[in-house]
């Protein structure tokens, strides 16, 4: 039997394997700052172990404010992940691929997609603003 | 009084003492009033100090409740720091399970294994400050419940105080009033007061005299009484007038 490390946390859409590979640690937040533009499901910046990290949530709507958080490095960004709870933390038996937590068969958080998606609707708004910016600018030289 | 007004005109030689007998009575009627109004005095004087005493002691429950009060606060402040350490505690687990998980063979499974125990032993303890935390709540709602009760107590302690005072106040008045209304009695009556008191004792010994001679009398029989005319005579010719005079009324 195979085994895979990492954490199972409980999601508004259903339990979700963070594995050891992706996870760099379980972390307190400091207090959230709002990001203009970011879009949901982030809730802005926060800092982790000292290191300003982005802060997603996966909880439900009715969950209490996040203070811990699972931290995951991207690409180099810090990004983090709030749950409803850290279930479980270990090594768990694989089934073709999918780990399976007591009944359950958990997939894979998909936190590069998640953070790309979100990046990728950030940027272009960003991108849509500069461009009416520039827009303006030039009809103001005009 | 119409037994000592009457053997007082027998030994006064038949002149009538009416006004004086009734004088006598104005006065000791005064006297008692004195007396009752001494003894309402001092039971509000009494009332007053009572008052004062149940004030001094709510102001010392208000200041233990107070004290309470504080302790909780520093009880509460202190849970909170355990569940904040509580917290921490449950993230470094975590974070060691997470390690373990990354370490291959038996020292990553033993690392798992007492971040598992840690985070067992970090929710019963989360669990235990959450019901410490509750229960201090409530103390904490009992204790402004307690507040606002004793406020009550404070203020309806102030009215008996207040009221206990304008009685004492009042019967101060009343007994000064009194004071002056004997005054006036003794002017217009004529009569000293001392001169009064005995005549009331000796209507009062008159009464209980006749009382027990008419007991003595039904009980022994004609030799009691030959036995004691000599001495009785003076008395038993009054009794006899008096029962003469209630026949002929």
């Amino acid at each position: 039997v195979t085994e895979r490390g990492g954490l199972v946390l409980a999601t508004a859409a259903g339990l979700a394997f963070v594995p050891a590979t992706t996870a760099v640690s379980v972390v307190q937040l400091g207090p959230l700052a709002d990001v203009p533009g970011l879009p949901r499901p982030a809730l802005g910046v926060a800092l982790a172990d000292g290191r300003v990290a982005t802060v997603i949530s996966l909880a439900s709507a009715d969950a209490p404010a996040p203070s811990t958080a699972v931290l995951c490095e991207i690409d180099g960004d810090l990004v983090t992940f709030v749950a409803d709870e850290v279930l479980a933390v270990g090594s768990f038996p694989t089934e073709a691929g999918v780990v399976r937590y007591g009944a359950a068969l958990v997939p894979d958080l998909d936190a590069r997609g998640i953070y790309a998606e979100l990046e990728g609707t950030l940027w272009a708004a960003r991108a849509v603003r500069l461009a009416r910016r520039r827009a303006t600018m030039q009809g103001g030289e005009a | 009084m119409d037994v000592l007004r009457r053997s007082t005109e027998l030994v006064s030689g038949g002149v009538p003492l009416r006004g004086a007998v009734e004088d006598a009575a104005l006065l000791g009627v005064h006297a008692r009033a004195h007396g009752s109004l001494r003894e309402a005095v001092q039971s509000a004087e009494r009332l007053v100090s009572a008052a004062t005493r149940h004030r001094v002691s709510l102001e010392a429950v208000a200041e233990r409740q107070r004290l309470l009060a504080s302790r909780l606060s520093d009880v509460r402040g202190a849970i909170q720091r355990v569940i904040d350490v509580e917290a921490r505690l449950g993230i470094v687990a975590l974070n060691a399970g997470l390690e373990g998980a990354r370490i291959e063979g038996p020292a990553g499974r033993g690392l798992m294994m007492v971040a598992d125990e840690v985070r067992g032993l970090v929710s019963r303890a989360t669990t235990a400050s959450s019901e410490v935390a509750s229960a201090c709540e409530e103390i904490s709602g009992e204790l402004g419940r307690i507040d606002g009760q004793i406020g009550e107590a404070r203020t309806h302690g102030a009215n008996i105080v207040e009221e206990a005072s304008r009685s004492q106040k009042a019967v101060h008045d009343a007994d000064s009033a009194l004071d002056d209304l004997g005054s006036e009695l003794r002017r217009a009556t004529g009569v000293d007061p001392e001169l009064a008191e005995a005549v009331e004792r000796a209507q009062s010994h008159a009464r209980e005299l006749v009382a027990a001679l008419t007991i003595l009398s039904s009980r022994q029989g004609a030799l009691a009484t030959s036995a004691l005319r000599p001495m009785m005579e003076p008395l038993v010719r009054l009794l006899d007038q008096l029962d003469e005079d209630e026949d002929a009324g």
